[in-house]
């Protein structure tokens, strides 16, 4: 475990070398806040109703501006870094280390997670508390949201990583297996509209992906929508989901390795 | 050979690869993206060695000859068609995690640092990864240091180093946790000289003091003539000589090599028996002359006695000269 570890550490110290990207992070994170604030805002007085789906103008600012801080945290690049490690041929360094490649990658999200937590979405979440005077919830709900935010993250990194192993088969692809992604993300999963909005069948379909375990539990749990028995809930979706991409994850790999060893590296 | 004291066995080893045929041109790419067309090619057919602890083995052969399907297997990267290969009682690719943690593997054109970030940090993670205990770690990092002269390097990004310097810390990296054997793939490759020289001498001495096995592949002969007293060729992917490089040299190399300067442009042929003229130019000319046909002596007077001579300089073929020609006619001597 502590040599996975080691990994993660590594990204973190890698990611400091750029020092600055993270004061321009930080910038364009309060930016984005600002934007969703003046729109949601906007859109109720427009609409002049106190509450949309359930939710009240500064629930739903709470919802849009730490849904960004979400977003901050959950920027991996598995994909390409694996994409990067079939074109270079780098794949085969990787092979002769006594490791397994998916722990491997999962140590390098957990690096990466952990990099923009620290200096990109913590620095931020406090600005926007300070700025948007946004609803925090008590300790332990706050608790428990951030361990809903982990085990989105893990969903995230799996389907990641299994979009990544196509990179053994045609390596261009990655880039449109990515779009597609951040685009299911951005619709799905309830980052940008929450899923109450949707309209029935959108909102079923949402229900049986994956996605809404990144955005719409952790989220939902922050402002109190769910709790009790229906966090329970939430979470047990949460760890169905990580069971089955991690299974999924381990025979696409398993495969890639496949063709790898036919196609000779 | 002992069956005991052989640290790695390989045999039969056949591995056959699927490449993907790609036709020039729009319209064929297209075809192509419907109906991929494969063709079974054999990267390795039918190798067999042992190699026993200690060794320094130089593994040679013209590019595409298999070598680094061949290394690839032995590192457990690759899965071979058929055959067998025990690295320290280990199957490499069946036991990969186990086996690995016992190896050292270099490949000239990769690099296992981190590009953003000094070495040390590379060296320190190889620490975990291996659970090297602190105190070897130590030990190791500062003979590395001195042998390989990589102390001032050590807290430069990677991306600053020159290739020369970047390699000699690769080649530390490699070894730190102590492995018995160290695979080597073309570790010299596009180096300069010096360069050259001080990873050599590291080698020789790691070879020598920790009895580590090696086994290396080159296009440089003059890593084969300073390091690998055994060398095997292979060609086609198959194994075409394995043995000395002094029974090389003893065998092949009954040729020599008559440089003649001549004083006129001049438009000969030369069909004495035992000679083998090439031009180098219009003025000279390069005659191998084979020692068991024809004497050096009557070869010289017959160029000095038809034509006005500038120079005449004769010179064994160094082993570059013998591997060349074994890659073209093969083993007939």
């Amino acid at each position: 475990m502590m040599k996975y570890l080691a990994y993660s550490k590594i990204l973190i110290i890698s990611e400091m070398a750029y020092k600055f990207e993270f004061v321009m992070n930080i910038l364009s994170t309060i930016v984005q806040m600002f934007v969703l604030f003046f729109l949601w805002s906007a859109i109720f007085s427009w609409n002049n109703t106190a509450t949309i789906g359930g939710f009240t103008l500064s629930e739903m600012i709470t919802y849009a501006v730490v849904g960004v801080v979400i977003a901050r945290i959950l920027n991996t690049f598995i994909e390409w870094y694996i994409e990067e490690d079939v074109k270079t041929g780098n794949i085969v360094m990787m092979l002769t280390k006594p490791l397994n490649y998916v722990w491997y990658n999962a140590a390098i999200s957990l690096g990466e997670y952990s990099d923009a937590f620290i200096r990109t979405a913590l620095p931020s979440f406090i600005i926007c508390i300070l700025i948007f005077h946004i609803f925090v919830p008590d300790p332990l709900t706050l608790i428990l949201a951030f361990i809903s935010v982990f085990l989105g993250a893990a969903v995230l990194f799996l389907i990641s990583f299994i979009l990544g192993t196509f990179a053994f088969w045609t390596t261009g692809s990655i880039w449109f297996l990515r779009s597609l992604k951040q685009t299911s993300i951005t619709l799905l999963s309830g980052s940008f509209i929450p899923l109450a909005f949707f309209p029935e069948l959108l909102r079923n379909i949402a229900d049986v992906l994956p996605f809404q375990t990144i955005y719409h539990v952790p989220l939902s749990i922050y402002l109190g929508k769910i709790s009790g028995f229906a966090m329970l809930q939430a979470f047990a979706i949460q760890i169905f989901w990580i069971v089955l991409l991690a299974v999924i994850a381990t025979l696409t790999w398993k495969a890639a390795r496949r063709r790898f060893v036919a196609l000779g590296g | 050979m002992d069956s005991m004291t052989n640290i790695i066995e390989v045999n039969n080893l056949c591995k056959q690869f699927k490449v993907q045929r790609r036709e020039a041109g729009l319209a064929k790419a297209l075809k192509t993206f419907f109906s991929q067309k494969y063709e079974v090619v054999d990267a390795v057919k039918d190798i067999s060695f042992n190699i026993e602890k200690g060794e320094f083995i130089g593994m040679i052969g013209p590019n595409g000859a298999g070598k680094s399907t061949t290394i690839k297997i032995m590192t457990g990267i690759l899965v071979p068609s058929s055959g067998n290969v025990k690295v320290m009682g280990y199957c490499p690719w069946d036991e990969r995690l186990d086996y690995v943690k016992n190896i050292g593997v270099v490949f000239g054109q990769r690099t296992q640092l981190w590009w953003d970030l000094p070495p040390v940090d590379s060296f320190e993670l190889l620490k975990h990864i291996y659970d090297i205990p602190e105190h070897r770690f130590k030990k190791n990092l500062e003979k590395f240091s001195e042998v390989l002269e990589i102390n001032k390097l050590m807290d430069i990004p990677v991306r600053k180093l020159s290739l020369g310097e970047r390699m000699r810390c690769d080649l530390a990296a490699s070894l730190l946790h102590d492995p018995k054997v160290l695979f080597l793939d073309e570790p010299t490759i596009g180096l300069d000289v010096v360069a050259k020289e001080k990873i050599r001498n590291f080698l020789k001495e790691t070879n020598k003091e920790k009895k580590t096995t090696i086994i290396l592949t080159t296009h440089d002969m003059g890593d084969i003539e300073e390091l690998c007293p055994r060398i095997i060729i292979i060609d086609k992917g198959q194994k075409l000589y394995d043995g000395s490089v002094a029974e090389i040299k003893k065998k092949f190399g009954k040729e020599r090599m008559l440089i003649v300067d001549f004083v006129e442009s001049i438009h000969p042929r030369f069909d004495w028996k035992g000679v083998r003229a090439t031009e180098i130019d219009a003025k000279k000319f390069k005659f191998l002359v084979d020692t068991r046909m024809a004497k050096i002596s009557d070869v010289t007077k017959r160029i000095l006695s038809k034509y006005q001579v500038h120079d005449i300089t004769v010179e064994e073929p160094d082993i570059e000269e013998i591997i060349r020609d074994i890659y073209r006619r093969g083993l007939r001597a």
